[in-house]
């Protein structure tokens, strides 16, 4: 845990001014490392060949290429544990909702957006890979610890019997 | 096999009485010579006195009548008169020497048809509101988000002006001056945003095209909804007062429902010819919710209202109401087994509609 690297956020949207509007106010208010696309399909490639730490990732719900909950479904299956967040417009809400119980997403944001609950979704986000990755490092520690007392049960078991 | 036990004429005249088809027979020059039971109950229907009708027909069934005869052929044209829509026939005699019409009566056809016709409208109309929502929210998020951004720059830009020690105090006070200006056309950005986003909001609500099945629903929120897609009519003009009561939700199809809403608040913006009041009084009354839509205008004439309901009847001139308005409000309160009420005099006019909370069989049951 000791390394501070920025956290790395993966964006996905078919429009470019999305993209803008959210790499420009996470860039000044926070010193998150956007990777964003336009394209789901290119996302997923880079994710499989170039990107090696991802932290959470948004995506937007409506692309021609493929739809938002399946490229996080997609997303899950290499980075299990990253907070998935979907965007949506109006018309598609409800099935998003439904996609959401489906799939288990983290949380849809819906357009238009206010940044600052933007960012606090974000944040919250980020804070439970940090918790998932605390409690991993936790339960591999008393795993550890459980081993190690086993050992010297045997060793004691084996001292006195 | 068929018996005839009675003379030719006897039969003819038994049958025209019982044929449901109104028939008259006329003479070449448009006479009317006889006319069944079925024509005087259609004429009467329409307010013509029967021995008007030779008048009362448009003029040009002189001349179908004339070349029917000489031709020997079936002549058709089509009549809409006080709410009726009938379709004649005129065809020659055997002999050649008279000429029978037949009325058929279309006007419960054509009365569905229109109504499909307006019903699919709204139905295309709630298609293309949400399509639209859909559409200006993508550029509306990018906006709404960059403003927020570049106040937030603004901000900083500020902060690190104060810290700056070194500038003439004219290059400081002028940017200060630009850092002013910039806040407020960003501030005002942000209240033209806002009104966007709720007029979306509410096109959004008014449509709700992906909620087919009757659901509980929240009315006020309908209302509210509804009413400011109509503003524009009542702007600056009509004060809308709204006494809300307590209401559940009620089990309805809430597009629906708006329709009717924004038809009523649109009539009652109508009915006021300059300045007035529209209230809006909710109510929960037992096991149902009552809803009145109230006008300070100019009453409708007592004469008219049995017929406000009628499919196509209109006071409103050509291209200002298609006269369906009320009759489609009518046919949605009663597939919500409800009712529409109207109260009228020269202080204005006022629709009650009640609903039952839960659809009719439902509470029956429970």
């Amino acid at each position: 845990m000791a390394k501070q690297e920025p956290p790395v956020i993966l964006l996905v949207d078919d429009e470019e001014m999305i993209i803008t509007s959210i790499k420009s106010f996470l860039a000044i208010e926070t010193d998150y490392q956007l990777l964003s696309y336009t394209s789901p399909v290119k996302a997923l490639e880079d994710l499989q060949t170039k990107i090696k730490g991802l932290d959470l990732v948004i995506s937007d719900y409506l692309m021609p290429e493929m739809d938002g909950i399946s490229f996080l479904a997609e997303v899950k299956k290499k980075f299990p544990l990253v907070p998935r967040i979907l965007l949506t417009g109006y018309a598609d809400k409800e099935n998003a909702i439904k996609a959401i119980n489906n799939v288990g997403l983290y949380q849809y944001i819906e357009k238009p957006w206010d940044n600052d609950d933007l960012r606090l979704i974000i944040r919250n986000g980020l804070e439970k890979t940090i918790l998932l990755k605390q409690l991993e490092e936790k339960v591999r520690e008393s795993e550890k610890v459980h081993k190690e007392l086993s050992d010297v049960q045997k060793e004691i078991l084996r001292v006195f019997v | 096999m068929l018996q005839i036990d009675r003379s030719p004429a006897a039969l003819f005249a038994e049958l025209s009485e019982i044929l449901p088809i109104a028939m008259v027979k006329l003479d070449p020059r448009g006479k009317v010579l006889f006319m069944n039971r079925a024509s005087h109950d259609l004429l009467t229907a329409m307010q013509i006195t029967p021995d008007d009708l030779p008048h009362a027909l448009p003029h040009r069934h002189r001349s179908l009548v004339r070349q029917a005869l000489r031709e020997k052929r079936v002549e058709e044209m089509d009549w809409v008169q006080n709410g009726r829509s009938l379709h004649l026939v005129f065809k020659a005699s055997e002999d050649g020497g008279s000429a029978f019409l037949f009325m058929i009566d279309l006007t419960a056809q054509e009365d569905a048809k229109a109504q499909l016709i307006q019903s699919d409208k709204m139905a295309s109309l709630g298609l293309l509101v949400a399509g639209l929502a859909h559409e200006i929210n993508t550029p509306l998020g990018a906006i709404h988000s960059n403003n927020d951004t570049v106040s937030r720059s603004i901000d900083k830009i500020r902060q690190l002006l104060e810290g700056q020690e070194n500038l003439t105090s004219a290059d400081r006070s002028r940017l200060q001056q630009l850092v002013a200006i910039l806040q407020d056309v960003c501030d005002n950005t942000a209240l033209a945003t806002e009104r966007l986003m709720s007029v979306v909001g509410s096109l959004k609500n008014f449509a709700r095209v992906d909620e087919a099945d009757f659901q509980k629903a929240d009315l006020h929120e309908g209302i509210e909804s509804t009413l400011t897609i109509v503003q524009h009519q009542l702007k600056n003009r009509i004060v809308v007062d709204k006494q809300f009561g307590n209401l559940p939700l009620v089990e309805c199809h809430p597009n629906r429902l708006n329709q009717v809403f924004m038809n009523l608040l649109v009539n009652a913006s109508q009915a006021i010819p300059d300045k007035g009041t529209i209230t809006i009084r909710t109510a929960k009354k037992g096991d149902s919710v009552k809803i009145s839509i109230s006008d300070t205008g100019v009453g409708i004439p007592p004469e008219n209202i049995p017929r406000i309901f009628d499919p196509g009847f209109t006071t409103k001139g050509v291209g200002v109401g298609t006269g369906l308005g009320l009759s489609i409000c009518y046919k949605i309160i009663e597939e919500h087994e409800g009712k529409i009420d109207v109260e009228s005099g020269d202080q204005g006019t006022t629709f009650t509609i009640t609903l039952p909370l839960g659809r009719g069989k439902k509470v029956k049951s429970g």
